[in-house]
């Protein structure tokens, strides 16, 4: 992890973040969000998960800033200090969960994030349809990969993020996989190109 | 000693907020300038001395732009890693104001911008920070300051 973060992911969920009393309510919020996408868009859960996406995506543009007020964070040198960071910080401070990174491919530009619990999908048990086409198509938490690709784009990299497997499909683990396609460069003020 | 003025540039460069203090009655303005020379030449120019010094000594070693000073003026810089730049321009008297441009960014922007749904974060080609809140909370803060006038 890098050396210029002030605390650990630990000490700033203990001591630094202001928690939802009550996490149930953050659950069965985003549950119901999830529903009434799949209702208004009649159940053509490709489309839902897009939403969710772009939701997902708002959100973490927002979401960065206040992960490096809260942690002080500078850029990371390299994808796997990225990496670090994103289980180790991100995930701690604001889900209270530490997903296991793994599965690096050999040019180090893609890896995967274990999610061993997920606050996002208690209590939720996808409904068993005569196609099963639910199990199929939807991606429960798709938002945590817009969240991502959002705060992610905003200190420049460009990845893609997406789900692989999710326990709710009877998958044995729930994980993402995130690739990292380039270094955006900073923008230069006009003229100085 | 005295604070003169306050902006903020965005990742894309372009001064979303201008803030210029007079030491009278009237208050200053509040995004007028942004589009004023003075704006881009200091934008320019500090863009610039922080790619020199960022080319100073090896890579691993962060040489950050904190401040420069004129004659009459010194111009503090904190730059995010979302590349949203705060500026303070002041007296060349005071020479260390980090951590108020810190306070500025991770606790007022932070709170009135980044975390208000409402406001824009990444600013369309015409739009500003005009956020009245942002705007009373910072003047209270910078006027509080010790250095202030």
């Amino acid at each position: 992890m890098s050396k210029t973060t002030r605390y650990s992911g630990d000490e700033m969920w203990k001591n630094n973040v202001e928690k939802i009393q009550n996490s149930e309510l953050f659950t069965l919020t985003y549950g119901s969000v999830v529903s009434q996408l799949c209702r208004d868009f009649n159940n053509n859960y490709q489309e839902v998960n897009q939403q969710l996406d772009r939701m997902g995506y708002n959100i973490g543009m927002r979401l960065i800033e206040e992960f490096l007020a809260k942690t002080g964070a500078q850029r990371c040198q390299t994808f796997k200090e990225t990496a670090e960071m994103i289980s180790k910080v991100g995930f701690k401070i604001f889900l209270n969960i530490q997903p296991t990174v793994t599965n690096w491919t050999q040019d180090g530009k893609t890896f995967s994030l274990v999610l061993n619990e997920n606050p996002l999908a208690d209590f939720v048990e996808l409904p068993m349809g005569p196609d099963n086409r639910i199990c199929r198509d939807l991606w429960y938490s798709q938002v945590l990969c817009g969240v991502l690709r959002g705060a992610l784009q905003m200190v420049q990299l460009d990845v893609d993020v997406w789900f692989v497997k999710d326990v709710l499909r009877g998958d044995d683990q729930t994980e993402l996989r995130l690739r990292l396609n380039k270094f955006l460069k900073d923008e230069v003020p006009a003229g100085e190109d | 000693m005295t604070l003169h003025s306050f902006y903020i540039f965005d990742r894309h460069c372009r001064c979303v907020y201008s803030r210029e203090y007079t030491q009278g009655s009237d208050g200053g303005s509040t995004n007028r300038s942004n589009e004023s020379d003075t704006a881009k030449l200091m934008f320019g120019m500090l863009y610039s001395l922080k790619n020199i010094a960022s080319k100073l000594g090896d890579k691993e070693a962060r040489n950050n732009l904190k401040s420069l000073s004129t004659g009459k003026f010194r111009l503090h810089l904190f730059e995010t890693a979302t590349g949203l730049r705060f500026v303070i321009v002041s007296d060349p008297a005071i020479d260390n104001l980090q951590s108020v441009l810190w306070e500025l960014y991770s606790n007022y922007y932070v709170r009135n911008v980044a975390q208000n749904a409402l406001s824009p974060v990444d600013f369309a080609c015409d739009e500003l920070l005009a956020n009245p809140k942002f705007v009373s909370e910072t003047d209270r803060f910078l006027s509080s300051l010790p250095v202030f006038r």
